[in-house]
């Protein structure tokens, strides 16, 4: 009896170890690693590193982007989510799998994709050239993929929890007169807002982490398509290993914070709350 | 004001919810949709709405034709079964959502909407509980709330679904009650969704009884509970015993079981109107042997059996109970005070 227990004691901290050192090898380690490293050479040159003028271009790019992307997507989250959960359609189905084709599809596909269709050779080459209008190895190519890469975010954050409210809410809203866009602002929109946030919050860090789609379609030209994450690369390819640890500790505050937003907010939201202690409760 | 739905049809897939169903509702009325689930009855209360389109058919509210119009524009009230409340926030915002949206001309001044959402709350004896949020309110309260907030945008109609639903035995009496009162009170034209007969018997003018899509009677509560028109509805407002009899040529109904005159007729007979004697007699022919009895309530409920095993269920007085001594297993032999048929093939 006494050796059973003990048995599954020793199987318990076997498990917690594994875990542990899971967490410690692919988590802990690499991320001191980039803040030592980043900091290897003091704070001056962190700093210096940081405020240099390629590393300020591309956050300042990063920022553009993220500032295009950001609302683009929220606004088509939502419609997405209303769309998918107050209506009943033929090819359902087929939206919501084509919804995950960016979580599915490797970002460099995504990139691809984009430069077979708007490069001078490609599908829709004539008609940019026509416009004289560069979208590949420019801001707005860079922009499309970006879009293409994060727009699941909201409306996958969105859809089951306006699945799980339900429309009577806004059927009451509407027998009392209320217009389609005052029922959005005054019954849909507070219901969902936590959920919404979060959705935001997980779509602006993926932005600004974005890499394999905006890499292709990005061209590398120094000072114009380079974002914070290819600026890591540059500065890595160029043997300049603390500078890209610099910037690349800048990424890694940016997840960080995030973590610390999707928690907080977490803890705010009480249908997410009722959530957990319907699941796991008693 | 009157409804009136002409042919009004609707399919969801290839389930028929409504076929072909055509009723008028008068000025005033409390009018009870009674039915089992399934049966179309908050279908139709959802076209009447607006929230649901009829594939055919109309809807026309005193003598207007709303069947292509906005839910917005028909100025009905609505009591979701859920009370759908808007639950981030208070009892007060809740009822003034409906006077808030109102556009900006017909929109009532702040201290009007005040004054008015508090008589409404005052009404709903519910005016203390103002500030809470709907998740601090227990379900009668939750009800409550929803009717005054349907209330607030003065609606000609007043349509319920389900309204007492989801509410536990004693409120759900208690609250019913006081619907009644209440429309007594501001008769305004009401329609409410109920599967449950004591409830639409209790509370309504008038019952329409539906069934697979369809109305089966429409009448007083009197009406279909005394003289249904199809075996559905007899067997709908109450338990109901089936018989397998015989009609002579004369008319008469014989129950017993081996008689081989005239020709066979089913015949329903509630519980209530079977008399139970311990001797057999031209009152009491019928050979039974008892199964079951409850005493728990106003009348004794009695199980029994027959010569061929079917079921028979019997209501009698706790006084002729105690008189007969009846136990179980024992014979005994049962008369019909009073029985009911249908001409009609009763298709199930």
């Amino acid at each position: 009896m006494r050796l059973k227990r003990f048995l599954v004691l020793c199987f318990h901290l076997l498990l917690i170890i594994v875990a542990m050192c899971f967490l410690l090898l692919f988590l802990v380690i690499p991320l001191f690693v980039v803040f030592f490293n980043a900091f290897s050479q003091g704070i001056s040159i962190y700093a210096g590193n940081i405020t240099r003028k390629e590393t300020i271009e591309s956050i300042l790019l990063t920022l553009k982007i993220l500032l295009i992307v950001l609302p683009l997507n929220t606004v088509f989250g939502i419609a997405c989510a209303w769309y998918i959960t107050r209506y009943t359609f033929r090819g359902k189905k087929l939206l919501l799998t084509f919804l995950d084709l960016p979580f599915t599809v490797s970002p460099v596909v995504a990139g691809t994709i984009f430069v077979l269709l708007f490069s001078v050779n490609g599908l829709l080459g004539e008609i940019v050239e026509k416009w004289n209008f560069q979208i590949i190895f420019a801001f707005p190519g860079m922009v499309l993929a970006t879009l293409f890469v994060t727009f699941p975010f909201v409306a996958r954050e969105l859809i089951p929890i306006m699945e799980e409210q339900g429309q009577e809410m806004e059927e009451a809203g509407r027998m009392l007169g209320a217009s389609t866009w005052q029922i959005l602002l005054k019954i849909t929109l507070p219901n969902i807002r936590w959920a919404l946030f979060y959705g935001m919050v997980l779509c602006s860090a993926r932005c600004v982490g974005e890499f394999g789609a905006v890499s292709v379609v990005s061209g590398h030209i120094r000072g114009k398509t380079i974002t914070v994450p290819l600026e890591v690369e540059i500065l890595y390819n160029e043997y300049n290993l603390i500078g890209a640890f610099c910037v690349a500790s800048l990424l890694c505050i940016i997840g960080i914070i995030s973590l610390i937003f999707r928690k907080w907010i977490e803890k705010r939201d009480p249908l997410h709350l009722y959530m957990k202690t319907y699941k796991y409760g008693d | 004001m009157s409804i009136e739905l002409i042919n009004v049809s609707k399919k969801f897939g290839s389930f028929v919810a409504v076929d072909n169903v055509s009723f008028s509702i008068n000025r005033g009325e409390l009018l009870a949709l009674l039915g089992p689930s399934g049966s179309g009855k908050t279908t139709i209360l959802r076209i009447i709405a607006g929230l649901e389109r009829a594939d055919s058919g109309s809807v026309i509210l005193e003598g207007r034709d709303v069947t292509k119009e906005d839910p917005r524009d028909r100025g009905i009230g609505f009591v979701f079964q859920h009370y759908a409340l808007f639950r981030h926030m208070t009892v007060f915002e809740n009822v003034a959502f409906g006077l808030r949206v109102k556009p900006r001309k017909v929109r009532p001044s702040e201290s009007e909407i005040r004054k008015r959402v508090m008589d409404l709350l005052a009404l709903v004896q519910l005016d203390f509980l103002a500030n809470h949020y709907p998740m601090q309110l227990s379900g009668g309260q939750r009800q409550r709330v929803a009717l005054a907030r349907a209330l607030a945008i003065q609606p000609s109609i007043l349509l319920l679904d389900e309204p007492f639903g989801s509410l536990d035995a004693r409120v759900r009496k208690e609250l019913r009650r006081w619907l009644r009162k209440l429309h007594d009170e501001i008769h305004v034209t009401s329609v409410f969704v109920t599967h449950d007969q004591e409830e639409a018997l209790e509370v309504s003018d008038r019952v329409v009884i539906m069934n697979q899509g369809r109305i089966e009677q429409i009448g007083s509560p009197e009406e279909v509970y005394f003289s249904p028109k199809t075996p559905f509805v007899f067997q709908f407002l109450g338990d109901v015993n089936l018989f397998h009899a015989r009609e002579l040529s004369n008319g008469e109904i014989v129950f017993l079981p081996d008689d081989a005159r005239g020709v066979e007729k089913r015949v329903f007979v509630r519980p209530n109107q079977i008399s139970i004697a311990l001797n057999l007699s031209e009152e009491n022919p019928i050979p039974a042997t008892i199964q079951y009895i409850n005493t728990a309530g106003p009348m004794v409920k009695i199980e029994l059996s027959d010569i061929k095993g079917n079921p028979l269920l019997a209501f009698i007085s706790i006084e002729e109970f105690q008189e007969l001594n009846l136990k179980k297993n024992m014979n005994v032999f049962l008369g019909i005070k009073s029985h009911h048929s249908f001409d009609s093939p009763p298709n199930f």
